[in-house]
């Protein structure tokens, strides 16, 4: 079944049928292809994380990630689409566990939700702050080595892609995020899905021993149209997605495994606009998980960005000296992590929470649908909503290291290449960072803050008007409210001048 | 709610992680200990290198965002002012992508010289200075201190 709303296949641009790209991602081994690059990458980074420079501006394991990789991870998410999940080098050693298998058992069923995927970009999240990881290359090593750790120890005991699906900070960021993208996977003609036998899109082509699919049989009894599957198939879809009916580009690691894995050749890359899914109707499923999820990840932009500007440390004092923590003889690491634990949870998870189900309750109220629409259904309709404002303030925080910092990848790399007598691309020029006008910098965090909050409400009001019809403008009133709100804190927070300190120290 | 269960996993990663940061760290940084919160002040370093000690002094009560003066002295083996010497400044941010300021140091007279750094950002600097004699002996020096914003 396609969605009416999902032009037809010839009206449709697919990045699939590019001469040259689409043959390359169609590839068996398309995906491995530019794995492998980024798990030298992530070797490397490793590495220098443990025996290069302590200094987190002198070491790629610090620089390539904290730096580079999350201002690119946004221009791609926005741009492209899940290209990091598509080139993840976390997988690899996940193949090798999927191989393995030590167990086949799913994932238990109590922690299949995206709870356990806001808990683990929570307990991320407060990390880089609390551990300082910004500032410490071995521990960002110790974080990449605990990923793949991590990828394998998941997938050698379920018997699913438990990790990307459930559990991975980065690809949970991703997946939310990509619904802004571009580009979605879907098929050419669902009319094929529907007479398809094996279903191989989700289900795979691989079979220990080769066996015959029949798809048609002819007018004379024998088949005519077959295909087969063999141990050298390709796998079905790890997040357990049915092509024909994905509508989002939630849990999607655009690994593509479906395109090739189609006998029909009717899977595809395809254009579509930006956004367009976050107000589609029943685009998303109306799951509490999931609306948290992009609910609190926006909010946690905010708090992530609050942990580096002055107002925080005031704000940490202010919770030490209301609770007595000093007098409690506790170190100044131990008032830390209480006072930085508390500003978390409330900012990260209970005012994203709270304020959502509020919003919610108020617009069932004003708008009379409290018999007709549960709590669920009203929070989880406008939940999309939340992405656009959340990526501004991704943006503004990751665009923000990345803009001042845009060029100090080079002297870092050739530093590495000096300390192992590699002196082809010469002497690091230090000076090389970026861009250094604090007022363009600013300049752009306001834009991009405010076009998230704008998109926001627009994507609102398309929401309320399709659910609340005439009462659709009183319905968008709490979330308006909310995302002023937001933008407000977004606006004042990214005023704030930065000041990345490690070590805290209390009255 | 059940899945609300599934947060249990993300305290005992906090937890572990809590365990990790006693430990964590790769090669120290040559330097003091960590300085309280006003020390910055009156924070020296003494490294000998190559019979070249060099001591740094900030001279503000409490750096804040801008430029700010370093002195320096450089000694030899025998605690006799060493002139002459080119001194190098480099000050680097702890935060990963930054980069780091350079200066130079002018000669004041009696192995002391003068910097004038600019603290660009608010939050914790590693400044490492290098000093060098005509001659060729070296010396160096690390500090880390703070900025206010």
């Amino acid at each position: 079944m396609t969605p009416a709303s999902i032009p037809q296949a010839a009206t449709r641009f697919d990045v699939l049928r590019l001469p040259l790209i689409g043959r390359l991602l169609r590839w068996r081994w398309g995906r491995l292809a530019v794995q492998i690059p980024m798990f030298a990458l992530a070797a490397l980074l490793v590495y220098d994380g443990f025996t290069g420079s302590p200094l987190a501006s002198q070491n790629l394991a610090t620089v390539a990630p904290w730096v580079h990789y999350r201002g690119l991870i946004i221009i791609a998410l926005f741009f492209v689409g899940n290209l990091f999940c598509m080139a993840c080098p976390f997988t690899l050693p996940r193949t090798l566990g999927k191989r393995l298998s030590l167990s086949k058992r799913r994932f238990p069923r109590v922690l299949r939700s995206k709870a356990v995927a806001i808990a683990s970009l929570f307990a991320l999240f407060f990390a880089y702050e609390w551990l300082d990881l910004w500032a410490s290359p071995a521990l960002t090593a110790w974080v990449i080595v605990g990923y793949f750790v991590a990828s394998f120890a998941f997938e050698a005991f379920f018997g699913e892609s438990a990790f990307c699906k459930y559990v991975c900070p980065l690809g949970s960021f991703n997946f939310v995020y990509s619904t802004v993208s571009p580009l979605q996977i879907s098929v050419r003609d669902a009319s094929v899905c529907q007479t398809c036998v094996g279903k191989e899109c989700v289900n795979g082509s691989y079979s220990p021993q080769p066996v015959v699919l029949i798809d048609s049989i002819g007018v004379n009894g024998a088949p005519d149209i077959t295909h087969t599957h063999t141990p050298q198939g390709i796998p079905g879809c790890g997040t357990l997605l049915f092509a024909p009916q994905m509508q989002s580009n939630l849990d999607c690691t655009l690994c593509l495994d479906c395109a090739r894995a189609c006998p029909h050749g009717n899977v595809g890359l395809f254009g579509r606009g930006i956004g367009a899914e976050l107000s589609r109707p029943k685009a998303w499923p109306a799951r509490y998980d999931v609306a948290f999820l992009v609910i609190a990840l926006a909010f946690m932009g905010l708090v992530n960005a609050f942990g580096m500007v002055p107002p925080v440390y005031d704000l940490m004092q202010r919770i030490s000296d209301t609770l007595g923590l000093r007098a409690l003889g506790l170190t100044d690491m131990g008032i830390e992590t209480i006072a930085l634990g508390l500003i978390f949870v409330v900012g990260g998870l209970i005012a994203p929470i709270g304020l959502s189900l509020a919003a919610a309750g108020a617009a069932r109220a004003l708008t009379r649908t409290t018999k007709r629409d549960n709590l669920r259904v009203a929070l989880t309709t406008f939940a999309p909503a939340f992405v656009p404002i959340g990526l501004g303030f991704w943006a503004a925080h990751y665009g923000f290291h990345f803009l001042i910092g845009l060029f100090s990848i080079v002297p870092v790399t050739q530093g590495f290449l000096l300390d192992h007598g590699i002196t082809l691309f010469g002497q690091p020029n230090w000076a090389l960072g970026g861009i250094t006008d604090l007022t363009v910098i600013g300049a752009f965090q306001a834009i991009v803050v405010i076009a998230g909050y704008g998109a926001s409400l627009w994507t609102a009001q398309k929401i309320a008007l399709r659910a609340y019809k005439r009462q659709g403008f009183t319905g968008l009133l709490p979330w308006a409210l909310l995302f002023t709100l937001m933008l407000l804190a977004g606006l004042w927070l990214f005023s704030q001048p930065m000041e990345m300190r490690g070590t805290v120290l209390f009255d | 709610m059940r899945p609300i269960l599934s947060l249990v996993p993300a305290l005992l990663l906090a937890a572990l992680l809590a365990g990790c940061r006693q430990s964590a760290g790769g090669t120290p940084i040559p330097t003091q200990p960590a300085p309280d919160a006003t020390i910055e002040a009156t924070a020296e370093v003494t490294l000998n290198a190559e019979s070249l000690t060099v001591t740094i002094a900030l001279t503000d009560e409490v750096l804040l965002v801008g430029v700010a003066p370093v002195t320096v002295t450089v000694t030899d083996a025998d605690g006799e002012p060493v002139t002459g010497a080119t001194v190098a400044l480099r000050a680097d941010m702890t935060h990963a992508g930054m980069a780091p300021v350079l200066a130079s140091a002018e000669e004041t007279g009696d192995g002391v010289y003068v910097a004038q750094v600019d603290w660009n950002m608010g939050g914790d600097w590693v400044l490492t200075i290098t000093a060098t004699t005509p001659d060729g002996r070296t010396g160096s020096a690390t500090l880390e201190t703070r900025v206010e914003s």
